[in-house]
């Protein structure tokens, strides 16, 4: 394959004349098992292959991608690339410019112990099969949810600059949902889906930090428990949960081609415009955000994004100040960097790269903090575990979340379990209320798995960490 | 590329070499194209075209369900082979039925010859004339262009076999101007039928409209929605209809079967051969789609039922295709004369659940939202997030209003505008 590509390459550059030609074979192997009740809804194993070229020509891009991975179509799919960058020649009021990038050579490879492709499909049904057994133990329990997901991921990167990028990794994920029916209603508890960059040694360990039986247990605690009236409190939020309040109200407007409009039409803007960069007070002073696409085992570490740009780690939010953004080669030059970050992905050979979320971490605590002493010092409060539903306005200023499992903390105890809670802020807002965050031993990451983006959408993965932060006077109840 | 044969060479293939008690093949052949503008400049310009299957073999009731896209003899014989070994290893599905039977089924094709091979010119003039658009008017256009040709076929074991083509287009737009924006969209199933000129004009006129903005607090208020945001809205409504469900008591249509839930005047059916929202007339597994009431008169009359619950509690299976509600006769401006005071909301975005139990889902206004006093647009109107339920909300539909085909999330609707009573609007953002 690395020699037709070459071809395919040299060709781009003395037959079409492109500026910049990559080609990406990529292939994906997905293992789907999801379970309802003692049922197997689903046993789903895919095997997707293909390749997409992007050139760029007179500053219009043309992308064609194609299954068919013979050098007679792989050379069609060439020509037709370069058609549909010429049919864009005078189109529109700006060309398309990327950021220079030296050439690379290199292969990641992600960590994994066990490759969940080689364990029997029989041993993963029988893990969500015994978790229903035991739910269902519980008679109030009347339907379980058991989803596991395997990712296999291989992808050949080469470009007009010499680039050749192979990276090779595996992602693992298993959730698990009860649902109690009671008192003329339903609730529900879970093991929550935390995917990672591992093999299934992964889905073992997660799932091993679950007491089943307790999850039946908080699932009639609230069926049982009752909603509270709407007003302000003081939120304690888990890790759990604020990883997805980051992802949706740092992480996706900080995102540079949202701010530049490139996403209006769909995934919207955000209210974190360019002017602001350096000046604005997107927190409190304790508030940092870091990306990192070096971390280890972070589902958007691939040693390469699919610019062919090596993976960095940079910040985001310094002391609450709003100081950078998320970037690839089209749009960094738009806030005058001459290199970009490395935020370009597609999630599959058929789709153009787009800009995305890194791993993106609210760094811990300076001060010595623990969850318990967070919890001692709070007189009026919520405690917030897990997610659930969550929305946020197009310029992701006002958001509305919720969580899997909350309790009240009255005088510095936790107290009663509450019912279908939201918290709702406006994002500068919440994140300049948040007064205290727990130390570095109480940190921990969440992963995202399908944050969707893009037209046609494109989902993309990565990690967001943090430890258990408090935020002041939030709205609750709506 | 003939897809029929491609499709009907796999089925050949099954025939000779399968082994297992039971199977079923679903194919997919597409090719799609998406021109993409934003800020006033092509951003992206993609063509990609491939066939996929998907085969689930079963042996004693245990199955599996393998996909390949090498559909070379090969290919199909190694996707049998792997298929075949897991299955024999996978767990007992205790809700398996036999693979469904050859049925009498007319299936109409939906395709529009134009689309097949549809030039980058064309699609990036397309493009080109929204953003001259903008250009003229002083706004700043990001949208797309887009078309899909799908070919979708189903075979089983037990000598069903059925093949479905349908194109589409659709054309969208964002235009912004001082910050404002709003959105024009519209889709089809033909090139002909998309005029993307009138509704460039209706996305650049309410865009000047939204120039003049008041904010208001947040209450409960009459709003009349435009059919695109209560298409959005109405998939909602889709979230607890099952059966199966229901008569477990996990549902917020529970006890509701055979009650009032809406006006007399409020229809809601599928029905997957409706000319302005056709749609592939079956399932996945070849169950054949075709008209089922959800709401006639108001009264809830069915919900969705799987092949294994209705087999088990003797009830006809059927699934929703797309979404049709019976629309009146007034244009939205029109309508708008029966509000005294509230909202026209013409789009509405990022939709979740909150609360399952009576289906009360979440979202923003987004776009055009203009502000109504005495029947006629008063304002272009600062965004609010909403909180209300579509089941609990079809009770309060005063009015239905010319319907019209939307497109949401690739899934064709036929909805009318509507006037809802007292919708919940909670809070306001900044913009």
């Amino acid at each position: 394959m690395k020699k037709i590509i070459q071809d395919l390459l040299d060709r781009s550059r003395t037959k079409y004349r492109v500026s910049f030609c990559d080609i990406r074979y990529k292939s994906l192997n997905e293992e789907t098992i999801q379970t309802t009740d003692d049922v197997l809804k689903h046993y789903l194993l895919t095997d997707s292959v293909g390749v997409g070229i992007r050139v760029l020509k007179n500053g219009r891009w043309g992308f064609c991608a194609t299954d068919k991975l013979d050098p007679i179509n792989l050379d069609k799919a060439l020509k037709r690339a370069v058609e549909i960058s010429e049919s864009g020649k005078n189109i529109g009021t700006k060309d398309i410019i990327l950021t220079k990038e030296k050439s690379h050579i290199g292969h990641y490879q992600g960590p994994y112990k066990i490759d969940p492709f080689k364990i029997s499909p029989e041993e993963k049904m029988h893990l969500l099969f015994e978790l229903d057994k035991k739910a269902k133990t519980n008679p109030l329990i009347k339907k379980t949810d058991g989803l596991l997901l395997f990712w296999k991921h291989h992808q050949l990167l080469m470009n007009t600059e010499g680039s050749v990028l192979k990276n090779e990794y595996v992602i693992s994920s298993g959730s698990f949902d009860v649902q109690a029916v009671g008192n003329g209603g339903f609730q529900n508890r879970r093991i929550q889906e935390r995917p990672k960059m591992a093999g299934y040694e992964w889905v073992l360990h997660h799932f091993d930090q679950y007491d089943i039986l307790r999850l039946c247990d908080e699932a009639i605690m609230k069926l049982n428990s009752t909603t509270i009236p709407k007003g302000k409190k003081d939120l304690i939020i888990l890790p759990s949960n604020l990883f997805l309040t980051m992802h949706e109200s740092v992480g996706h407007p900080t995102e540079l081609d949202r701010v530049l409009g490139w996403e209006a039409d769909f995934a919207g803007t955000s209210f974190a415009t360019t002017e602001k960069l350096g000046k604005f007070q997107y927190g409190s002073p304790i508030v940092n955000f870091r990306a990192d696409n070096t971390v280890a085992s972070g589902l958007s570490s691939k040693g390469w994004d699919d610019d062919g740009v090596p993976a960095q780690k940079w910040d985001i939010i310094k002391n609450g100040k709003l100081v950078n953004y998320g970037t690839t080669r089209e749009v960094a030059h738009y806030i005058g960097k001459n290199q970009s970050y490395g935020c370009n992905f597609a999630s599959t050979w058929q789709l153009q790269p787009i800009n995305r979320i890194p791993n993106l971490f609210l760094l811990p605590g300076k001060e010595k903090l623990s969850l318990k002493d967070l919890i001692a010092d709070t007189e009026d409060g919520l405690i917030i575990d897990g997610r659930d539903s969550y929305s946020i306005d197009q310029k992701r200023y006002n958001f509305q979340f919720s969580g899997n499992f909350v309790r009240e903390i009255k005088n510095g105890k936790l107290g009663e379990v509450v019912r279908n809670l939201t918290y709702r802020s406006i994002s500068p807002d919440f994140w300049n209320s948040c007064d205290k965050i727990c130390d570095h031993r109480f940190f921990e990451y969440w992963g995202v798995l399908n944050c969707g983006k893009g037209q046609p959408a494109q989902r993309h993965t990565m990690i967001h960490g943090s430890a258990p932060a408090r935020f002041k006077n939030i709205n609750v109840g709506d | 590329m003939n897809y029929q044969n491609s499709f009907n060479k796999i089925v050949e293939l099954l025939k000779k070499y399968s082994a297992a008690d039971d199977y079923q093949i679903n194919y997919l052949g597409t090719k799609n194209n998406l021109t993409r503008f934003a800020d006033n400049m092509l951003t992206q310009n993609i063509e990609n075209e491939y066939e996929e299957v998907y085969l689930t073999s079963w042996f004693d009731a245990k199955k599996a369900t393998l996909q390949t896209a090498n559909l070379s003899e090969g290919g199909i014989k190694e996707l049998i082979k792997r298929s075949e070994a897991i299955a024999k290893k996978s767990m007992k599905d205790v809700e398996y039925l036999p693979s469904l039977k050859h049925d009498q089924q007319t299936i109409h094709h939906h395709l529009d010859e134009n689309l097949l091979d549809l030039s980058p010119s064309k699609r990036s003039a397309v493009a080109g004339f929204a953003i001259n658009e903008a250009v003229k008017h002083q706004t700043t256009a990001a949208g797309t262009f887009q078309s899909s040709v799908n070919h979708v076929g189903v075979a089983t074991k037990n000598h069903l076999q059925k093949f479905h083509i349908q194109s589409e287009c659709a054309f969208s737009a964002t235009f912004d101007k001082n910050n404002e924006q709003t959105n024009c969209r519209a889709s089809s199933m033909t090139l002909t039928d998309l005029n993307y000129q009138e509704t460039t004009a209706e996305g650049i006129k309410d865009v000047e409209l939204m120039q003049n903005k008041t904010t208001l607090p947040p209450g409960k208020y009459d709003v009349l929605f435009s059919s695109h945001a209560y298409a959005e809205l109405n998939l909602g409504a889709g979230y607890g209809m099952d059966r199966k469900a229901y008569d477990k008591g996990y549902s917020a249509y529970n006890n509701k079967i055979g009650t009032q839930i809406a006006p007399k005047h409020v229809n809601l059916y599928t029905d997957p051969n409706f000319s302005h929202a056709a749609c592939k007339p079956f399932m996945n597994d070849g169950l054949a789609l075709s008209k089922n009431i959800l709401i006639e008169n108001g009264i809830l009359k069915n919900l969705p039922t799987s092949r294994f619950w209705g087999h088990q509690n003797k009830l006809p299976a059927f699934a929703i295709s797309n979404l049709i509600m019976d629309g009146g006769q007034l244009s939205d401006d029109l309508l708008m004369q029966k509000i005294e005071r509230g909202f026209y909301i013409k789009d509405i975005w990022y939709i979740r659940m909150v609360n399952p139990e009576n289906l009360t889902l979440t979202g923003m206004t987004r776009n055009a939202l203009f502000y109504i006093e005495d029947g006629k647009i008063k304002s272009g109107a600062t965004h609010f997030r909403w909180n209300d339920s579509p089941m609990l909300m079809f009770d309060r539909i005063k009015e239905v209003g010319l319907p019209r085909r939307e497109q949401v999330w690739n899934y064709p609707n036929y909805m009318p505008s509507v006037i809802v009573q007292d919708f919940n609007l909670t809070s306001s953002t900044l913009f």
